[in-house]
């Protein structure tokens, strides 16, 4: 276990916190709504139909583990991940446990 | 069942538009409204808050809304999800729309939300299982609610009657109105081989509380045919603007509301839909004033 | 209109075996579908439903995991995402809701096991997706937080923002996430990165959290106090700042209420 707290501790941190933080202008609703309105960041209920009748609901490219051809094609192939690891790409050790 | 009035929509016989909140931003800019109200799926309200809430109660505070659900499944062969009608109640009371529509379709089976509006067969087995679901819609909402004709890609061996045998008798013993979409007539009619015309001749036009309109893409059958998709993606065809045309010198003015659900165009594109639409009801509101004067 | 009462629908007929026949494509259309007059099935027209139902759940995959699609691109996406659908359709007609379970099946998918942060990425934007739609609250008053300070830390505890996430990772998912989005290129860091989620206002923010800053707000989500919280932090990394920590949640708008008992 860890020592508690001391009231004069955490009332410094909080303190601190709060000059910290009063650097950051605080969210403002009417900013957001200038923001969000004109984008939607959400997938939606409609009742429109698919395009066409192309084969995309009908592909028989069923996982079966061994009957599944499709590699990883995006930026994935060019993120620069930490280490150099883009080959072997084995779990980072962290810095940080969480 | 109980009888719930027509209601004396607040949502004006004009053009209104499948809102978007892509399209907030130039909707809110202009001094002259293009549409005259908008028309809101009701599943993406249903969320606890958010941009979604934000948006609709500023949409709400400057036109009239009408809210058109996409999910509750009126088909459903295994009963409706008395969850899921709660939520449309709660945002039916939220809101206060001026109307409220839903589908003659299915989308959910067991636990699997389907996300598409599946056809049903018109025997008197659906037709009972629809009736008592539409009760029990009304009977939640507390109010009229519209139901929509489909578009359909196949048909049932096992249907007894017509589509408008079956919309008219749905209409009749569940007290719902219909929403005419004039698309989805065009779309059925062209996929099944029956005229359009006649179909728009022979609905139950006493019924109608709301009209939609909208694009539709072309495919192919099997058998080489014509196979039409109700995709909303593009503009409405000339010959589902004369079939609107048609309708509404048959009822007058109504409201007629256009939808675009996939590659959203730029406002301007929209807005000039709806005041397409527009024209065609003042034409059809000066015929009728003419005959009034004669 | 027939008089006629009609038949039990038969087991080949009916919404079971349409849902069958809509996920999987080997079978041919429902037995009560009408076919061509010369008999033929109308496997094209039936394909109109099973594209419908697969294409729309696809695209609002894509639209929600956006940087998971960029990572992989669009043929991977797709036919990784096909394979989600078949396996977990949504459950609820509140699309909104779908998507929670993606992350584990990226994990547990074996084709993208080459990209090992991909699932952690998709917590990151299935967690900007629950924020989207998180109950609205306003952020605490400056004054709120300064009476606080008044108080033993073992008798606080905070109410965090409805809409507040966190997603704690061993890779720089935050970092990766951005360069995916906004097209920033900076080098990626060289070590894990825990990412606070919070939507304040309308607008979701991402912020990347100090050393055991993660464990701190999850022990406070988790009904901890104060106290409590600091001190799985600390255990949790010597290098936690209670300062910093909570200069972050206030300016990021994570903290709605200070409540002492």
């Amino acid at each position: 276990m860890t020592t508690p707290i001391k009231t004069t501790a955490f009332a410094a941190a909080v303190t601190a916190a709060l000059s910290l933080a009063a650097a950051n202008a605080p969210a403002n609703a009417a900013d957001d709504m200038e923001k969000c309105f004109g984008v939607a960041k959400a997938g939606e209920n409609d009742c429109k139909a698919g395009a066409g009748t192309s084969c995309a609901g009908t592909s028989k490219v069923d996982y079966q583990g061994n009957a599944w051809k499709l590699v990883p094609k995006g930026s994935c192939l060019s993120m620069d991940l930490p280490g150099d690891r883009k080959g072997s790409l084995e779990e980072l050790d962290r810095d940080i446990p969480s | 069942m109980t009888n719930y009035p027509t209601l004396k929509s607040s949502i004006p016989a004009k053009a209104g538009v499948g809102f978007k909140p892509e399209h907030a931003r130039a909707i809110f800019a202009e001094d002259e409204p293009s549409a005259g109200w908008f028309e809101v799926h009701a599943e993406n309200y249903m969320g606890a808050g958010g941009p979604p809430h934000a948006m609709l109660t500023v949409l709400r505070e400057r036109f009239p809304v009408s809210v058109h659900g996409v999910g509750l499944s009126i088909g459903a062969e295994k009963g409706l999800d008395p969850e899921h009608l709660k939520r449309l109640a709660a945002v039916v009371e939220r809101y206060e729309p001026g109307l409220v529509s839903e589908h003659l379709a299915w989308s959910t089976h067991d636990t699997h939300y389907l996300n598409d509006l599946l056809p049903l067969p018109y025997t008197q087995a659906t037709l009972e299982l629809v009736v008592s679901h539409i009760g029990q819609v009304q009977d939640a909402l507390k109010r009229q609610i519209l139901l929509e004709n489909p578009s359909t890609y196949i048909r049932f061996e096992t249907s007894t009657m017509s589509e408008l045998d079956f919309l008219s008798e749905v209409a009749k013993r569940s007290g719902c109105g219909l929403l005419l979409d004039v698309n989805n007539v065009f779309v059925s009619a062209t996929n099944h081989g029956y005229s359009p015309e006649d179909y728009i001749d022979g609905f139950p036009l006493h019924a109608v509380g709301e009209i939609h309109l909208g694009g539709h893409a072309e495919d192919e059958d099997d058998l080489g045919a014509p196979l039409l998709i109700d995709s909303h993606d593009r503009e409405v065809v000339d010959p589902v603007w004369a079939l609107y045309e048609r309708l509404i010198g048959k009822t007058g003015r109504m409201p007629t509301l256009v939808e675009w659900d996939s590659d959203l165009p730029d406002w301007p594109v929209l807005a000039a839909e709806a005041k397409h639409a527009a024209a065609i009801l003042d034409r059809a509101a000066g015929k009728r004033n003419d005959v009034r004067a004669a | 209109m027939s008089a006629q009462p009609d038949a039990p629908p038969k087991s080949e007929e009916g919404q079971d075996s349409f849902t069958a026949a809509l996920f999987d494509a080997s079978q041919p259309p429902p037995a009560d579908v009408a076919r061509y007059a010369d008999g033929r099935l109308p496997v094209k027209r039936f394909s109109v439903y099973r594209n419908n139902v697969m294409v729309s759940l696809t695209e609002y995959l894509e639209r929600t995991f956006p940087s998971v699609k960029a990572l992989v691109g669009d043929e991977f996406f797709a036919g990784m995402a096909g394979v989600f659908i078949r396996q977990s359709p949504p459950s609820s007609p509140m699309l909104m809701e779908y998507g929670p379970e993606f992350p584990a099946f990226i994990e547990s998918f074996e084709p993208a096991g080459g990209v090992p942060y991909l699932a952690d990425v998709a917590r990151l934007e299935d967690a900007q997706r629950a924020a989207y739609h998180a109950a609205d609250a306003k952020p605490a008053t400056p004054e709120t937080l300064a009476r606080a300070a008044q108080h033993d830390a073992a008798a606080v505890f905070i109410d965090l923002h409805p809409s507040l996430e966190v997603v704690a990772s061993d890779w720089p998912i935050l970092s990766i996430l951005q360069a995916n989005t906004d097209g920033t290129s900076t080098p990626l860091p060289q070590h894990g990165e825990d990412v606070l989620v919070v939507r304040p206002a309308l607008d979701t923010r991402l912020h990347a959290m100090p050393a055991g800053a993660a464990t701190f707000v999850l022990a406070l989500k988790g009904g901890a106090s104060l106290q409590d919280a600091a001190g799985a932090a600390q255990n949790a990394s010597d290098a936690f700042d209670l300062s910093e920590t909570l200069a972050l949640l206030i300016a990021a708008g994570a903290i709605v209420d200070i409540r002492t008992v």
